[in-house]
C-alpha cells in the first residue's frame, strides 16, 4: 500500500503546483480555464475505492480551492462528484480484470478510443458544474456555455497528451 | 437495529460524499474574506516566497516594457510639476504653502499573484500591515483602477480585483458629467459595464470614463478607459460597456491610495449610521 500511496502523493504535489504555477499563468484569456489536475483523479489505480478516491478528491479539491484564491469549497464540491462516479465511467470502458488490477488507467491499456470516452465524459462533467457554480446564475448562458465547451476541450486536451507521460510503461506494476 | 446498520454500512459510500460534500458546499456559502486573509497568512512563508521568485523571473523578462510605461509616466508628472510650478510662480523662487498636506498619498507595491480567468478573481500584493496598508483601500495603476484592498495581513495584501463580479464602485463620463456604478459582468477581462446613466444624458463612443471622487477609495478624475458601446436595459437606464485601459493581465506595479482624513471620514459615516 505504502508504495502506491507515496507514489500517488508524489503525482498529487506535482499536478497541483503544475496547475498552480504553470497552467494559471498561460494568457489564456475569460474563456479558456485547463483543469490539468484532473488527470490525478482519473489516473488512480482501477481498483481503488470509491471511498479512497472520495478522500484523494477531497484533498486534491480544497489545494486547488485555496491556492486558486477563489471561493474555497468551488472545486471541491465539483471534483467530489466526479469521484463518487469515477468507478461507473471506469467500468464502461474497462474489461473486469482490468477492473481489478492496480495498474494506472491509461489510453494503452484501455485502447485509445474507449480512454478518450471515459476522459470526455468525466471532464464535461466536472467542467459543467464547476462553471456553473462560479457563476452561480444564468444570466450570461452563452458565455457559459462557450467557457464549458472551450475549457473541456482544452482540459481534455491537455490530460490525454499528459497520461502517456504519467503513466509510462506498466508491465511491471501490474497485479 | 441490525437491519439499519447494515442498511448504512451499504450506503457508506454514499455517505461519506454527502458527509464531504456538505462540509464544500458550507466553505462555499460562508466564505469570507477574513478565511481567505488567515490562509494567506499562514501560506505566505511558502507560497508567497515561491511566487514571489517566480513573478520575480516573470518581470525580469518585461523589464523592457516597464521601463517604457515608467519612462511615460516619469514625463508626465515631470510636465504637470513644471505646469503646477510655473503656476504659483508669480516671484521668482516657488513657495511651498507648508500647512497643505496633499489629501491623497501613495504606496507602491508589487502584484505577486493574480488572475482574469474566474468570475470572482482577486490579486496579491507585497505590501501589507508593515507599510501602512489598510483594508478599504483602493488600488490603481498609471492607466486606471485595479481593485480595493480586502484583506491585510503583515507582509501582504489582498485584493478584490476590478474583475470581480462581486464589485462595484462609482464612476463619472467625463464628457456629460454622468455617474453611476462601474461592475464587471464576467464577460471580458478588458470591459466592464457601467449602468445607471439616465436616457437624456448624450454619450459617444470613445467618451472618457474617470472616477467619481465620491468616496475615498479613488481620487477624482483618474481615467478608466473610453465608451465601447451602450444600449438601453431596464426602463430608462443606459448600459455602457467600458474599454478598461488598464490591461489587468500585464501589470506588475501599482499603487495603493492612501486618504489623508480616512479616518476622521470613517467616524463621520460612523456618526450617520447611528
Amino acid at each position: 500500500m505504502s508504495r502506491h500511496f507515496f507514489q500517488q502523493l508524489f503525482y498529487f504535489i506535482l499536478l497541483v503546483l503544475l496547475q498552480d504555477f504553470v497552467i494559471e499563468r498561460l494568457p489564456l484569456g475569460t474563456y479558456v480555464s485547463p483543469e490539468i489536475y484532473l488527470l490525478f483523479i482519473l489516473m488512480l489505480p482501477f481498483n481503488s475505492s470509491t471511498m479512497s478516491t472520495l478522500f484523494w478528491a477531497f484533498a486534491m479539491g480544497l489545494s486547488i480551492d485555496v491556492l486558486s484564491m477563489g471561493v474555497l469549497g468551488l472545486h471541491t464540491s465539483a471534483l467530489l462528484v466526479l469521484a463518487l462516479v469515477r468507478q461507473r465511467l471506469l467500468k464502461l470502458v474497462s474489461s473486469k480484470e482490468q477492473m481489478e488490477s492496480n495498474a494506472y488507467p491509461s489510453s494503452r491499456l484501455i485502447g485509445f478510443q474507449p480512454y478518450l470516452i471515459y476522459v470526455v465524459i468525466s471532464v464535461l462533467l466536472y467542467t459543467t458544474l464547476l462553471l456553473c457554480l462560479d457563476n452561480f446564475s444564468f444570466n450570461n448562458i452563452g458565455h457559459l456555455f462557450l467557457r464549458i465547451l472551450f475549457s473541456s476541450l482544452v482540459t481534455t486536451v491537455f490530460i490525454v497528451a499528459m497520461q502517456y507521460a504519467f503513466t509510462g510503461k506498466q508491465k511491471t506494476r501490474n497485479a | 437495529m441490525n437491519n439499519l446498520l447494515r442498511f448504512l454500512v451499504g450506503i457508506r459510500v454514499f455517505l461519506l460524499f454527502l458527509f464531504l460534500e456538505i462540509i464544500a458546499i458550507t466553505l462555499m456559502v460562508t466564505h469570507s474574506y477574513y478565511q481567505q486573509s488567515v490562509i494567506i497568512n499562514n501560506l505566505h512563508t511558502a507560497r508567497g516566497v515561491m511566487q514571489a521568485h517566480a513573478t520575480n523571473f516573470i518581470e525580469y523578462l518585461s523589464l523592457r516594457e516597464v521601463n517604457t510605461i515608467l519612462s511615460e509616466e516619469n514625463t508626465r508628472l515631470r510636465n504637470e510639476l513644471s505646469y503646477h510650478q510655473s503656476d504659483k510662480d508669480t516671484t521668482r523662487g516657488t513657495v511651498y504653502d507648508s500647512l497643505k498636506m496633499p489629501l491623497y498619498t501613495y504606496i507602491s507595491a508589487n502584484i505577486i499573484d493574480n488572475s482574469v480567468n474566474k468570475q470572482h478573481n482577486f490579486i496579491i500584493l507585497d505590501a501589507g500591515k508593515d507599510r501602512g496598508v489598510e483594508p478599504d483601500m483602493g488600488v490603481i495603476t498609471e492607466n486606471g483602477v485595479v481593485g480595493v484592498i480586502t484583506a491585510v495581513d503583515e507582509h501582504f495584501s489582498f485584493v478584490k480585483s476590478i474583475l470581480n463580479t462581486g464589485w462595484k464602485f462609482n464612476v463619472r463620463l467625463k464628457q456629460s458629467g454622468d455617474f453611476g456604478p462601474l461592475q464587471w459582468d464576467g464577460l471580458y477581462y478588458n470591459q466592464s459595464v457601467l449602468s445607471d446613466i439616465p436616457q437624456h444624458s448624450k454619450i459617444n463612443a470613445g467618451d472618457t470614463v474617470v472616477t467619481s471622487g465620491y468616496s475615498e477609495l479613488f481620487p477624482q478624475n483618474i481615467p478608466i478607459g473610453v465608451v465601447h458601446s451602450y444600449e438601453i436595459k431596464r426602463s430608462n437606464f443606459y448600459e455602457i460597456r467600458v474599454d478598461l485601459f488598464a490591461d489587468l493581465k500585464k501589470i506588475q506595479h501599482v499603487n495603493i491610495v492612501t486618504f489623508l482624513y480616512r479616518d476622521e471620514l470613517k467616524s463621520l459615516k460612523k456618526l450617520e449610521n447611528e
